[in-house]
Formats: C-alpha cells, sequence, structure tokens
C-alpha cells in the first residue's frame, strides 16, 4: 500500500525496465525467423519469385518506397473512417442492448451472426454494389472490427449491475445518471480489450476490400505486383500492414493510459499487493 | 415498540425517559416475502416493528441470512415490501430518502476519493431528497468543493486526490462511510460496514465512528454480525431471529455517552453483551426446527455463516 507521494520516479523508471523486458523476447524471436528465412530463400531455393530473401525485400521496398507510400494512404483512411464508424456503431448499439432488454435479445443473435459472415465472400458484392468508393472498404471493415467492439461494451456496461446499480437507485439516481457515472466509466477496461481485438482485424479488413477493387491501396496494390511476379513486393506489403497493424495496437496503450489514468494506479498497486 | 417479546429492558426506562426526540425511522408491522424458484413462498420479514429517534443509534443483529439486507432494501426504497409501512420522518421510505453504505466499499476505481465521496450529491432530483439539506443536484465542481472538509475531518487530507486502490482498507471504509455521510440524508443505512476489515482495524474504526456519532448527532441503523459492535456503537440493539424474521429482543445500551476504549471493559459492556448473545442464543437451532432450511435470497454472507445462532462475528 503506497501513499500517493512516493514512488513516482521509480515507477517511471520501472515501466520503461519492464518494456525491454517486454519486448527482447520477441525481437530475438523475429530476428532468429528472418534469419532462417534468410538462409532458406538464399541457399535452398534459390528463385525471388517464389521466396525472395528479406534482404531482397528489402532493397525492393525500399525502392519502391513512394509506391508503397502511396498506397498506404488510402488503406489507413480506409482503416481510420471503417473503424470510427464502427466505433459509433457499437457504442450505440450496447447503449441500446443495454437500456432495452428487447433490443439485446433482438440484436445479440444478429451480432454473431454477423461475425460468421466470410469478408471474402462479401467483399466483391460490397464492391458490386456501392463501387469502387470508400464506402464499401469502410464498411467491410466496420464489418470486421464492429463485433469485439460492441460485445466487449455490452459486458462491460453489465458490470455495473448489482451491488453497483443498488448503490446508486439508493441514492435516487436515474437510470440514465447511473449509466454515465457508472456503466460508462466502468466498462472502459472492457471496451479497450474489445479494442485491442477488433483494430487487429482493421487493416486487414482494408485490405481484402481493396482486393475486391480499388484504384490505390495495399490491397490492390499487392494484387497487381502479384500479377507482375515481382513476389518480392507482394512481401514488402505484407510487411507494411504487419507493421500497421502493430503499430495500431500498440497505440491503444498510451491511448487507455489517456483516457484511464486510474487503470495505470489500480495495475501498480496490484502489483504492490502481490510483491508484499 | 410492542415485538420486544420478553425483551430485557436494561435500564431502559432512563433513556426512554430522557430520550423526547421525535421518531425518525418508523417500521410498523413489516412482512416480506419472495417467491421461491420451485414456486413456493419464501418469508423473510415476519412483522418488524422498529423505531429509531431522531440522532439516535440502532443496531439489527440477528443469524445469517435472517432478512437484514432484507430489511435494509425496504428502507432505502429499492424493494416494496409485501405488507407493512416504513416512514421516514413520516413519508413513506423511497430511493434517495436514506443514505446507504454497502457491505463492500464500493468505491469507484476510476474515481478519485473526492470524486467517489462527492457521487451522491452528483445524481438524484431535487425532488428524492428529503432532509434539512435539501440541495439539487450537483455539477461535478460544487459537489467535489462540498466534501472537500468532510474528507480533512475524516482522516483523508491529502487524499482527496488518490485513487481508491491507493488507499489502505481502513482508508477506503472512512471514504465510504464520507460519501454516505455528504449525502446529508435524515437517516444512515449502515449495512456491515467493517465486516471486512482486519480486527485490529475494525476496532480502531468503531472507536472512531462512535467519536464521530456523538459529534455530529447522525440518525443510524447499523446492520451487523459483530455482538461487541452492535453493543459498543448502538444506543438499542434489535436482535432478530431467525428467517422469517421477528424481533426477538430490544436491548437499550444505558452504557455512558462517550463510548471510549475503557467501554470495552467495563462490567456494563459484558453484561450487556450477555444479554444480546442470550438473546440470539435463545433461539431454536438453524435447520432443525426452523419453518424453512435452505439458502433465500437474501445475503447470508456474513463472516460467521453458518456459525448458529451464538456466533458472535468478533
Amino acid at each position: 500500500m503506497s501513499g500517493p507521494g512516493p514512488g513516482r520516479g521509480g515507477a517511471r523508471r520501472g515501466r520503461r525496465g519492464r518494456l525491454l523486458r517486454v519486448l527482447w523476447p520477441p525481437v530475438l524471436l523475429a530476428a532468429v525467423l528472418i534469419g532462417g528465412w534468410q538462409l532458406v530463400a538464399q541457399f535452398s531455393i534459390h528463385d525471388a519469385q517464389v521466396l525472395p530473401t528479406p534482404a531482397q525485400i528489402a532493397s525492393a521496398g525500399w525502392q519502391q518506397r513512394s509506391a508503397l507510400w502511396q498506397n498506404t494512404l488510402p488503406t489507413l483512411e480506409e482503416t481510420g473512417a471503417g473503424f470510427g464508424l464502427s466505433f459509433a456503431v457499437s457504442w450505440l448499439v450496447a447503449g441500446l442492448m443495454d437500456f432495452w432488454g428487447p433490443a439485446r435479445r433482438a440484436v445479440y443473435p444478429l451480432l454473431v451472426a454477423s461475425q460468421t459472415v466470410p469478408i471474402i465472400a462479401i467483399a466483391p458484392l460490397f464492391v458490386v454494389v456501392l463501387g469502387f468508393s470508400l464506402l464499401p472498404k469502410m464498411l467491410l471493415v466496420t464489418l470486421a472490427t464492429f463485433f469485439p467492439l460492441a460485445v466487449s461494451l455490452a459486458e462491460g456496461f453489465a458490470a455495473g449491475d448489482g451491488d453497483a446499480d443498488r448503490l446508486l437507485r439508493s441514492m435516487g439516481a436515474s437510470r440514465w445518471e447511473a449509466f454515465v457515472k457508472v456503466r460508462v466509466p466502468g466498462a472502459v477496461p472492457f471496451f479497450f480489450t474489445g479494442l485491442r481485438v477488433g483494430i487487429t482485424y482493421a487493416v486487414g479488413g482494408a485490405v481484402f476490400a481493396e482486393y475486391a477493387g480499388a484504384y490505390l491501396g495495399l490491397g490492390i496494390y499487392m494484387e497487381q505486383m502479384q500479377n507482375a511476379f515481382r513476389t518480392d513486393l507482394v512481401f514488402a506489403s505484407v510487411f507494411v500492414i504487419a507493421l500497421l497493424s502493430v503499430l495500431l495496437f500498440a497505440a491503444t496503450y498510451p491511448l487507455e493510459r489517456l483516457v484511464a489514468p486510474w487503470r495505470t494506479v489500480q495495475r501498480a498497486a496490484q502489483r504492490a499487493d502481490r510483491a508484499v | 415498540m410492542t415485538a420486544d417479546a420478553g425483551a430485557a429492558d436494561t435500564g431502559g426506562t432512563d433513556a426512554e425517559g430522557a430520550d423526547t426526540a421525535s421518531p425518525r425511522l418508523e417500521i410498523s408491522g413489516l412482512f416480506h416475502e419472495f417467491g421461491t424458484a420451485d414456486g413456493g413462498v419464501l418469508r423473510v420479514l415476519d412483522g418488524v416493528d422498529l423505531t429509531v429517534r431522531t440522532g439516535r443509534f440502532a443496531a439489527v443483529i440477528g443469524p445469517s441470512g435472517s432478512g437484514k439486507s432484507t430489511l435494509f432494501d425496504i428502507v432505502a426504497g429499492l424493494t416494496a415490501p409485501t405488507a407493512g409501512s416504513v416512514l421516514i420522518d413520516g413519508a413513506a421510505a423511497a430511493a434517495g430518502r436514506a443514505a446507504y453504505m454497502p457491505q463492500q466499499d464500493l468505491l469507484f476505481p476510476w474515481r478519485t476519493v473526492e470524486a467517489n465521496a462527492a457521487l451522491g450529491l452528483e445524481v438524484g432530483a431535487v425532488a428524492q431528497r428529503g432532509g434539512a439539506g435539501g440541495r439539487g443536484r450537483l455539477g461535478r465542481r460544487e459537489a467535489v468543493a462540498a466534501v472537500r472538509p468532510l474528507l480533512a475531518e475524516f482522516g483523508l487530507g491529502g487524499f482527496e486526490r488518490s485513487y481508491p486502490a491507493q488507499l489502505s482498507g481502513g482508508m477506503r471504509q472512512r471514504a465510504a462511510l464520507a460519501r454516505t455521510v455528504a449525502m446529508d440524508r435524515p437517516l444512515m443505512l449502515l449495512d456491515e460496514p467493517f465486516g471486512a476489515l482486519d480486527a485490529l482495524t475494525r476496532t480502531r474504526m468503531q472507536l472512531w465512528l462512535a467519536g464521530m456519532c456523538a459529534r455530529h448527532g447522525w440518525t443510524i441503523l447499523l446492520v451487523t454480525h459483530d455482538v461487541r459492535e452492535a453493543v459498543f456503537l448502538a444506543d438499542t440493539v434489535f436482535v432478530f431471529t431467525e428467517r422469517p424474521a421477528r424481533i426477538a429482543a430490544r436491548i437499550e445500551v444505558d452504557l455512558p455517552a462517550p463510548r471510549t476504549a475503557a467501554v470495552f471493559g467495563s462490567p456494563g459492556f459484558a453484561r450487556l453483551e450477555k444479554l444480546v448473545l442470550d438473546a440470539l442464543g435463545g433461539q431454536p437451532e438453524p435447520g432443525g426446527a426452523g419453518p424453512r432450511g435452505g439458502a433465500g435470497p437474501d445475503d447470508g454472507a456474513g463472516p460467521d455463516n453458518g456459525a448458529g445462532p451464538t456466533g458472535s462475528g468478533s
């Protein structure tokens, strides 16, 4: 149990140390895998059209960096717009489900069903119906990411049931007041869990949508490079997609610290309790 | 006061005579039944009469699952009773009339200590507010400003901006009590407020609460499993029977006014403790002669769960 005063600087130093401890195993593993890949591609396959070496991928990607960048921007735009829509709709739907039992019973099965729709199958349909514009890509990203967001939010709201709800009602709080004061802030940790799951699907969803039809974007670029037998640039695009997804995922942590500073405090206190 | 069947009046006349204050809480003929899963009916409260006068401290003690928590739900306006009346300052109990402190501290981890204490001032309509305060709903800033002096008095000065996770168990309970007091309602309902604390902290909190009550003249209804806690803090102890609950005894506590640590060792304290224990112990064994066994919808989750009616809980 620590007061608010001591240990602030220590906590910051500790965080940097933890970051290092968290980072070195995956970095080491990735280095080993890339090294193995280099050896296999260089000494066993000898065909850059089948499997280019990581070094070839890096140099091709660097040469084509402006084309890659040009195609990354629309993908990012689609991801952002789609995820923004996903965010808005998930709050709306989860809120509706929380306030209105029939909505919960009606919407939940449909939410689950929406997740079983294969995006590969539905992406061309969206393009046929909605054209080559931003809209079909945005909707596909929303479809791919909406479920984990809405479900985690609905569960987070429901965590305010029981004793917390009794306390608020005993204070004379209205249903709306209880929602705003307790259910929404209580749902924040749940929301970030769903956000981390959803955001890993977001870039992939946009790429799938572009695959089905687009003028620019990493999805259509990959398809063009594949047709031109530039396997190295296909891999370079894959690398950019993976990097984007990891960056978006990682960005949720500072975002959570910003939105819910109390979580940091709570985790630190829990660690201290365990240490005692 | 009708149901004190064979209750010991231990100098009760003395206290009654001096007490001319009006009744703040009047519970009369209170019955409550739950429908059970198998279609039966479970009677939890079986004609409870109970009065708490303004500025008095009353404790309800009884076996686990005897309906104490149901009683609180009804007084807090969360549950409508099957029959009977509950009046707070002459008006029917409703949500927002009494300040309720639940068993767990239930401080919200995303609110600082001061924001937690201010919560009760930020919610609820003006019309639901009883008591002298009669304030409307406040904004966060005004509400926090209103509770700040209280926090200093509750020994939480310097921790206003801390999060609950940074507080010790005793401090969390004081913060939860500050939230209850800050609501400024005519009646406070404390549901085993110190049950989760270790014995040493609990005793400290009891001493502290006794001092605060003496200073502020709060009207409190306390539910507890702890005989010593009930006798030490209360002016009147109501002993509940096994479910369905009736009042087995009403015991007036005539201990001297400043309740300090010395009280625990006084002969009067031991005598009263024995009276309460006898009232609890003079009941049929649970399960055997009880009208209905099994777990009810009542809490039944006290520390001496299943320990039988003689457990003192401390």
